[in-house]
């Protein structure tokens, strides 16, 4: 008589589908648990789940010599299209092959087949990737279990992390930043599969078709920003930041071109359902996808996507607000901090100018105190010093500072560069002082100039902020 | 340190099993770059240890024991792990493995005999499955049909293949 806890008694063919969901790695969860407690209770049933398991890796292995045979196969032919001799016979309208000439070519042919098989043979197990064309880069990691390093060069091969974070930027200029648990493959330059998990991926102009290939449909970009979660049914949900994507279902029947602050989700029918626009998703992703390697004291990150330009304000946090894409200078920019130390005074400044032609990316850190005076719409005249709010943090970059911008004027001429609105909007007063007084500011770039510091004072209208223009550029 | 005979001893055993071994890591862990250095682990491991091995024992089962260990040290496959985090299970799956693979081994060669047999749909779906790693969905995708199309068409392909290597085991069996 069969247990009511028994779901699989009378119901081999579940088992068996179950079994083939774990086969094919397409198992959740749940089912997991659910196979695990009925093997571990049945010994036949976990002969018989092992056995499959044997044999499916049998076939692994054979189906592999297949493709090698296949490849092989189609090398052959290839070289046959390409032999001068077959040109030449083509260009004389000749269809009579010499016996001699036939032979030869056989005879290359069959070297070359030899030659293929020979170096497959004594490459396998060994790091593929040095023959393989690399087009990624990793940028950093954080917190995670992969056992990839700072900029490695990564070709064609799949990225398996369980936690933590990885950003990576392609040859091509587009970062991904894979959240764990997740799985990403990449295939070739410009064409991705998110198997499992969450990214963001920022694509810059001149980059646009990358793609990301998801279990449901494949996110081709138009020039954007935008992030994917797959969930654990391995239904994806696309968020777009900024510009524009296009979802397309992997069968091909429908498709939707969604815009910055939309969000959809194809389901397994690949049918696409529009979403919340829900950024707070990819919140931890954002300091890592951005650049910012860490930060301590009041460092708050404010989201890339939609930017909150307009009156971001606390007396407890400087935000960090990315300054949108990586970008080539097209003439010198001038900044005011390029040497490593503290500066408390002007004279204290070591300005210079980057060069036209170095790419970077630009982030602004903005202190600016709660604005409780009656009358906000005019502002005062001169800081009342009772006001006055003081913060102190630090940040680092994961990549070398070039420069920093704290004089008033050279933050407004780069405004037209790197803010979203062009700098169409003048602030006042977010220059920092730098007098030496207990009341002024203080900014400070560490040695290995990826940590900057500041101590700063605000009040009221009166904020604080600091451009800095980060290395971006592609050769590692 | 080993002597020049147990390293030639070593080196034979390891041959072996090498194969049965990475198979059994692949089952479990699927990132081919971490099957990898596992088995790399593996073979390290087992080098050290070789002068401990007991002689009167067989090969495979220690070497999967040691494999077994290294899965759970590496634990980096998360869509797998609450299977093998679980050391009941990891155990009797080890032992299963240990006691089924060498049984079956022998039905490699007329395997890759008839795999290389298949022809047209079955062919590209066979590598699409077992050599790229796709799944049933993704295949369909490819192949503009239905996943539960993809399912039969697998089930059926393995029937042929089963009856194939029966049919060719057979025959071997008669001619030895």
């Amino acid at each position: 008589m069969s247990q009511p806890d028994d779901q699989f008694t009378n119901d081999e063919t579940r088992f068996d589908h179950l079994m083939e969901q774990w086969l094919e790695s397409s198992i959740d969860a749940d089912q997991q648990a659910a196979i695990l407690s009925r093997l571990k209770e049945h010994p036949e049933e976990m002969r018989r789940f092992v056995e499959a398991n044997v044999r499916d890796q049998m076939l692994r292995d054979a189906a592999r010599g297949l493709m090698l045979l296949d490849q092989v196969s189609d090398s052959r032919l290839s070289l046959r299209e390409r032999t001068p001799e077959r040109y030449f016979r083509r260009a004389k309208g000749d269809n009579q092959t010499s016996f001699t000439a036939k032979r030869m070519l056989l005879l290359v042919v069959s070297l070359a087949a030899c030659l293929l098989v020979a170096l497959f043979l004594f490459q396998k197990g060994e790091r593929r990737e040095a023959a393989i064309e690399t087009f990624v880069s990793v940028a950093s990691l954080y917190q995670t279990d992969s056992p990839l390093q700072n900029g490695d060069r990564l070709g064609s091969r799949t990225i398996e992390i369980q936690r933590g974070f990885i950003h990576l930027q392609f040859d091509d200029g587009v970062e991904v930043t894979l959240q764990g648990p997740a799985r990403y493959e990449l295939i070739g330059p410009g064409k991705t599969r998110l198997h499992m998990g969450l990214l963001t991926a920022t694509v810059p102009p001149g980059a646009e078709g990358f793609q990301v290939s998801t279990p449901t449909a494949d996110v081709v970009d138009l020039g954007t920003a935008f992030g994917i979660e797959i969930d654990t049914e391995g239904i994806p949900e696309v968020t777009v930041f900024d510009g524009e994507v296009e979802v397309i279902p992997t069968n091909q029947q429908d498709k939707r071109l969604l815009q910055e602050g939309e969000a959809v989700r194809v389901n397994q029918r690949h049918e696409i359902e529009t979403s919340p626009f829900d950024a707070v998703t990819f919140e931890k992703v954002w300091p890592i996808a951005s650049g910012v390697a860490g930060s301590t004291g009041a460092f708050q990150f404010a989201p890339h996507w939609p930017r909150p330009m307009g009156l971001v304000q606390s007396d407890t946090d400087i935000f960090v607000l990315p300054e949108g894409y990586a970008q080539f200078l097209n003439k010198p920019l001038g900044v005011n901090i390029t040497a490593p130390g503290k500066v408390r005074v002007a004279a204290e400044l070591s300005p210079a100018d980057i060069p036209a032609g170095t790419r970077v990316k630009s982030f602004l850190l903005q202190f600016k105190p709660l604005d409780l005076r009656d009358d906000r719409a005019t502002p005062p005249n001169q800081p009342n010093p009772d006001e006055l709010a003081r913060i102190v943090g630090e940040i680092t970059f994961d990549r070398p500072v070039l420069g920093l911008i704290v004089v008033g004027d050279d933050l407004r001429a780069s405004d037209g560069l790197f803010s979203k609105r062009g700098g169409q909007f003048p602030q006042k007063g977010r220059a920092l002082e730098l007098s030496g007084t207990p009341r002024d500011d203080t900014v400070t770039l560490s040695e290995n100039r990826r940590t900057v510091k500041l101590d700063l004072a605000a009040h009221g209208a009166f904020g604080d902020q600091v451009r800095v223009i980060v290395d971006q550029s592609l050769e590692n | 340190m080993l002597d020049e005979n147990q390293q030639i001893q070593f080196t034979r055993l390891w041959t072996d099993a090498q194969p049965t071994v990475s198979q059994f890591v692949a089952s479990l862990v699927r990132d081919p770059w971490a099957v990898r250095d596992i088995v790399q682990n593996v073979s390290l491991v087992l080098l050290r240890k070789f002068a401990e091995y007991d002689e009167s024992k067989s090969f495979l089962p220690w070497a999967l024991g040691i494999a077994k260990f290294e899965i759970l040290g590496h634990q980096r496959d998360a869509a797998r792990n609450r299977l093998i985090c679980d050391s009941l299970f990891l155990d009797q799956y080890t032992q299963a493995w240990a006691d089924i693979a060498p049984r079956i081994s022998h039905e490699m060669e007329a395997l890759r005999h008839c795999v290389g047999e298949l022809d047209g749909r079955p062919r590209t779906i066979i590598k699409l499955r077992y050599a790229d790693g796709e799944t049933s969905e993704t295949i369909a995708a490819k192949l503009n049909i239905t996943a539960e199309n993809v399912r039969t068409i697998l089930h059926r392909t393995r029937d042929v293949l089963r009856r194939c290597v029966e049919r060719h085991v057979g025959l071997q069996g008669e001619s030895a």
